[in-house]
């Protein structure tokens, strides 16, 4: 903690001391008192029982000539003892510091690169080098540690939920044909930190090559593929453990014309395919089309087709499908009426029979402009089929009811809305029914002088039929925040949440006070 | 409709842009050059709408403007000098501008502006929060319709993902949220974001049990369309995790292997949630530093939280080895851990030969004794060393060498203790050398107090008058007694009768196939060819004397009987 706070001193005498006064400084400077409170059964309660707690938050961003370059840079950081927000007293939470110029780019700290879905799509903290533009010449290189955490990368006390992996890679594109054709070839790797690591936990290393291309075809189509390659050692430590290599691609067709739009999409990755990010599903197959109809300026027809399944190298017991149809009728009535009537159907089998299901979900929405405000509603009937598990069986009725507008009243901006949801879930094998509601109301006054109210009223009801666990939930919470000066601001927030159930031992309630003052320069 | 799709579309291609430098477009009082991108928040908005103002050189009448890329046209009014409109976005989307204007010469015109506007109502780390808010709240209120318009299309596997969300909402009550922002990074365009936040979740399932759950996700965020949706989710174990979660976790470990007989026992545990079948188990043995395939087995199903067992029959080793064993070696099965399917052990593949006690008996001064091989291994050429004591040591009498013993097989060897006589201690010692390897070299030999008998264990045949009677017309039967302590076989009954003063042979010689020790049996034979008459009959058994017995001198006897 000393170094983090030696470290975070020192980059604000950097930035405010002269003469290495930097030219444009801007930033936020937070500090919040938050107050818990927790009755009746607090063990259920994430909250302390009877708790007053400080945070302290500060950003600072910099820019400045240097070199010829702008040299720019920021810093975010926290103190607090409130545990709900940091698990550290002190914590730096963002930083990074650079140099650029037209097509230059050098950074140094938290950024996040993206090469492409299949490479290297991280955030890290460490080196990032960007030379050219996107859609020209570009190359691009960047290396670091993904975790969450500054702190964990001098602390010896790793928390069990922290991950930490070493990540690099390049990207080299340009673009050919007048910037019809982009095409790009990336490099990423990974190795986890053994550090992070449960004992026994292999270390896995993961290299990927990808080459991915743009290619806009005329004026109505264009297409986009990749296709990446990825060597796996699942353990690196073990050489009798063989690397594993298994490849992705995705191809994505774009017609767009003026009346109608359809996306098609083809993708697979392969089940021993590795990204460095960790995003990418994998054994997965997959083919979609996404498309819309205008057939009329009042009369939008959306559909799509999704289909998708594992087990791609048959090797496994069992595969599994999943089909997802839908059609979705958008119609522009008159006086301001607007209106949807939607299919959805999505259907799950496996080869072991042991998983079929199908849902299907029936919708009309209607939404109209009254000018004072807006309102909708829908209705939404689901019926859940599953010939394994007949107890899952049911008829799901939703209805949703949304209003909102806003209102001025002597310079004094007033909005508000209110939102009702009623879901009732009859079980067909049971011959009972659960049954949601949720009520909300909000109400905000935005006055001239900037100081601003707002009150919420969140009900929910959940009564469930198979055992005695209905719960209510009400929830209150009431703000004010007044801007006193240009660049402070003072809000309070009062935040209030009671959960009953019907024997009543499990009752409980929790209080969340806020005063929060806001500095901007 | 279809006249003015056309003219937008010439104008997008085709009209050159210098024909429009006398239009303006003022949004929200600014002035926007063509080309331009800009952000829109809701805070910015006065009355909370964005405002349109369109001015042109040209005498115009009339102009529509189209947010979407020309596909719904709406009215603009005149105003301010020019033709207003007042958008009221009410979510976050992305705005195409395009006009489309009638001079008074009732000439249609389009401009496209090629202006972008994204409108958000909140600023991106604010959106980002509440985003995650709502998706807090939707599913503790178990409303999937909502909670799943949080995630983008292009979420990996959101069928699956949507169906699990389902389950969580069957299976999971009284569900409730907490959440720590561990990190938030956006990308340089501030489009998309990768935040990692701890969540941790408690509920209860439709039985009322409590089911805890926590993690640190790492999500993936993306402006789409100026909506943020989360677009992926890594380490996710919370979300979904009643049909996510559930798979099957097979595991094996050194502990699980055993040897039992000539066969490898191995037992299999599902640690998972889910069903496990046809789990195929490979066996593995170590030769010159690298593994050899020895077979494989299957075990039909594990269930969750279950274990089975398989054996295979490594015949062809002897000797201490390797042994590996992997379970669903080709991933057949997809499981929530595949690092936990191995397991090797040094196993001794070897004869087990053991002699107890009870296995050593005696006749007389000969000593047998059974020697079993309870190992996985025949044994060959067996040495079994016989000792008995003599004035407090052990004094070796021979040996016998038994050519080979079965796995899980037995032989009996014997030795002639010829010199000795009353109560002797005998020790047999198997393998006495320990030329054979074994997993237990201890239980090779056996003692035992044995007392020699100067009469050896034989048989006494014997027959007497009475025994001879006649049980047919021409049948005459001899009972043969056998009073000895040992059982005689094949005994042979020889028939006489008497010519005047001879005994003449009558016919080949009757067989009893055995007599145990107190027991007797009988011979008949068939004088018919004598003819009716009384007649001496004489019975001799064993009359070459092949069999020894105790006594020699009771074998025969003689009776008078009328035939006929």
């Amino acid at each position: 903690m000393k170094t983090l706070l030696k470290f975070i001193v020192l980059i604000e005498i950097i930035v405010f001391f002269p003469p290495f006064v930097l030219a444009n400084i801007s930033g936020e400077q937070d500090v919040t008192v938050t107050y818990y409170h927790v009755e009746g059964n607090t063990g259920n309660s994430f909250y302390p029982e009877n708790k007053v707690t400080y945070l302290y938050e500060g950003q600072v961003d910099f820019t400045r000539s240097f070199l010829s370059k702008e040299l720019f840079g920021s810093m975010s950081y926290r103190v607090t003892d409130d545990r709900l927000v940091d698990l550290q007293d002190v914590s730096l939470e963002e930083f990074f510091i650079g140099l650029r110029k037209d097509s230059f780019e050098f950074l140094a700290g938290d950024f996040y690169s993206s090469f492409s879905g299949y490479s290297v799509d991280n955030a890290l903290k460490g080196l990032r080098l960007n030379l050219g533009e996107d859609d020209l010449a570009h190359f691009k290189l960047a290396a670091g540690v993904d975790t969450s955490r500054w702190e964990n990368l001098w602390e010896t006390r790793c928390d069990d939920s922290d991950t930490r992996k070493y990540v690099w890679g390049f990207q080299l594109g340009n673009s050919f044909f007048d910037k019809d054709l982009k095409l790009n070839l990336n490099y990423g790797g990974s190795l986890d930190d053994k550090a992070f690591l449960s004992s026994g936990s292999p270390q896995v290393l993961v290299d990927v090559v990808s080459l991915d291309t743009a290619y806009r075809i005329n004026d109505v189509l264009s297409s986009s593929f990749e296709f990446a390659h990825s060597f796996t050692d699942a353990d690196k430590n073990l050489d009798e453990v063989k690397t594993k290599n298994d490849y992705a691609g995705k191809a994505v067709l774009d017609l767009n014309t003026r009346n109608y739009s359809l996306l098609s999409l083809y993708s697979r990755i392969g089940s021993n395919f590795n990204s460095t990010s960790g995003f990418t599903a994998a054994d997965l197959e997959t083919i979609s089309f996404d498309g819309a109809w205008y057939a009329h300026r009042n009369v939008k027809l959306t559909h799509y087709l999704h289909l998708d399944r594992d087990n791609l190298s048959d090797h496994l017991y069992v595969t599994t499908r999943q089909i997802n149809p839908g059609v979705i009728l958008g119609l522009s009535l008159p006086r301001e009426v607007n209106c949807d009537i939607g299919f959805d159907s999505r259907k799950r089998y496996s080869t072991d029979k042991y998983t079929n299901d199908e849902t299907q979900a029936y919708s009309v929405n209607l939404g109209k402009n009254f000018q004072v405000f807006y309102g909708n509603i829908g209705y939404t009937r689901t019926v859940v089929k599953d010939k394994v598990d007949l107890a899952q069986e049911r008829d799901v009725d939703t209805i949703t009811l949304g209003l909102d507008g806003d209102f001025t009243i002597r310079e004094v901006i007033f909005s508000w809305n209110i939102a009702e949801d009623i879901n009732h879930e009859d079980y067909k094998e049971a011959g009972k029914a659960d049954l949601f509601l949720t009520h909300s109301l909000g109400m905000r006054a935005d006055f001239p002088s900037a100081l601003s109210i707002e009150a919420r009223v969140n009900l929910s009801d959940s009564d469930y039929y198979s055992n005695s666990l209905d719960n209510n939930t009400a929830n209150y919470v009431f703000s004010i925040s007044r801007c006193i000066k240009d660049n402070l601001t003072f809000s309070v927030n009062y935040d209030y949440k009671d959960y009953a159930y019907p024997d009543g031992d499990d009752n409980y309630s929790e209080t969340v006070m806020t005063a929060k003052a806001a500095v901007r320069f | 409709m279809i006249k003015k799709l056309l003219l937008v579309f010439l104008a997008i291609f085709f009209i050159t842009p210098s024909l429009y430098a006398q239009n303006t477009v003022r949004i929200n009082g600014e002035t926007v050059e063509e080309n331009s991108a800009l952000s829109i928040f809701k805070d910015e908005l006065t009355g909370g709408k964005i405002s349109f103002l369109f001015k042109t050189g040209e005498d115009i009448e009339g102009v529509e403007i189209s947010l979407d890329k020309g596909r719904i046209w709406r009215e603009m009014n005149a105003a301010e000098g020019g033709f207003l409109y007042q958008y009221r976005p009410l979510s976050d989307k992305d705005l195409f501008l395009s006009f489309l204007f009638k001079n008074k010469e009732g000439t249609l015109r389009a401009y496209n502006t090629f202006i972008k506007i994204a409108y958000q109502k909140k600023r991106p780390e604010e959106a980002i929060l509440a985003l995650l808010e709502k998706m807090e709240r939707f599913y503790e209120q178990e409303n999937k319709q909502r909670f799943m318009r949080l995630f983008s299309s292009k979420f990996p596997s959101r069928i699956k993902f949507e169906q699990s969300i389902q389950n969580d909402f069957y299976n999971y009550n009284n569900i409730r949220l907490d959440r720590r922002v561990e990190r938030k990074i956006f990308s340089s365009d501030s489009k998309s974001a990768i935040w990692d936040v701890y969540v941790e979740r408690k509920c209860n399932t439709r039985t009322g049990s409590s089911k805890d759950a926590s993690a640190v996700i790492g999500m993936r965020i993306a402006n789409e369309s100026g909506s943020w949706k989360i677009t992926g989710f890594n380490n996710n174990t919370v979300f979904g995790s009643s049909l996510l979660a559930a798979e099957a976790d097979l595991t094996v470990s050194s502990s699980d292997i055993s040897l039992s007989g000539p066969t490898v026992t191995v037992t299999v545990h599902n640690n998972g949630d889910a069903i496990a079948r046809n789990v195929k188990v490979t066996f593995y043995h170590k030769s010159g530093g690298t593994w050899v395939k020895d077979g494989n087995k299957t075990i039909s199903v594990i269930r969750e939280n279950s274990r089975g067992t398989t054996r295979y029959n490594f015949s062809s080793l002897c000797g201490i080895y390797d042994v590996k064993v992997v379970v669903d070696p080709a991933n057949a099965i997809s499981e929530s851990n595949e690092t936990n399917n191995e397991a090797e052990k040094s196993i001794t593949f070897s004869p087990e030969l053991t002699i107890a006690s009870s296995d050593i008996t005696n006749s007389g001064t000969t000593v047998s004794a059974v020697v079993h091989n309870n190992g996985s291994v025949i044994a060959r050429s067996v040495k079994v060393q016989f000792y008995h004591k003599s004035g407090g040591s052990w004094i070796s009498d021979g040996y016998n060498t038994i050519s080979s013993i079965g796995a899980q097989s037995q032989e009996t060897t014997s030795y002639n203790f010829s010199s000795l006589s009353g109560t002797c201690d005998i020790k047999i010692v198997i393998d006495p050398n320990n030329t054979i390897p074994e997993t237990n070299e201890d239980n090779n030999e056996a003692e035992k107090s044995i007392t020699f008998s100067s009469t050896p264990f034989l048989p006494d045949l014997a027959i007497s008058s009475s025994d001879i009677t006649k049980t047919a017309t021409y049948t005459v039967s001899a009972v043969v007694h056998n009073n000895g302590s040992a059982s005689a076989s094949s005994i042979k009954v020889k028939f006489y009768y008497k010519v005047g003063v001879n005994w003449v042979a009558h016919g080949s010689e009757e067989t009893i196939a055995s007599i145990a020790a107190g027991a007797q049996g009988t011979a008949t034979h068939d004088f018919s060819s004598l003819g009716p008459g009384a007649q001496n009959f004489k019975v001799v058994v064993d009359p070459s004397n092949a069999i020894s017995e105790t006594d020699e001198t009771n074998n025969e006897s003689t009776k008078t009987l009328t035939l006929g």
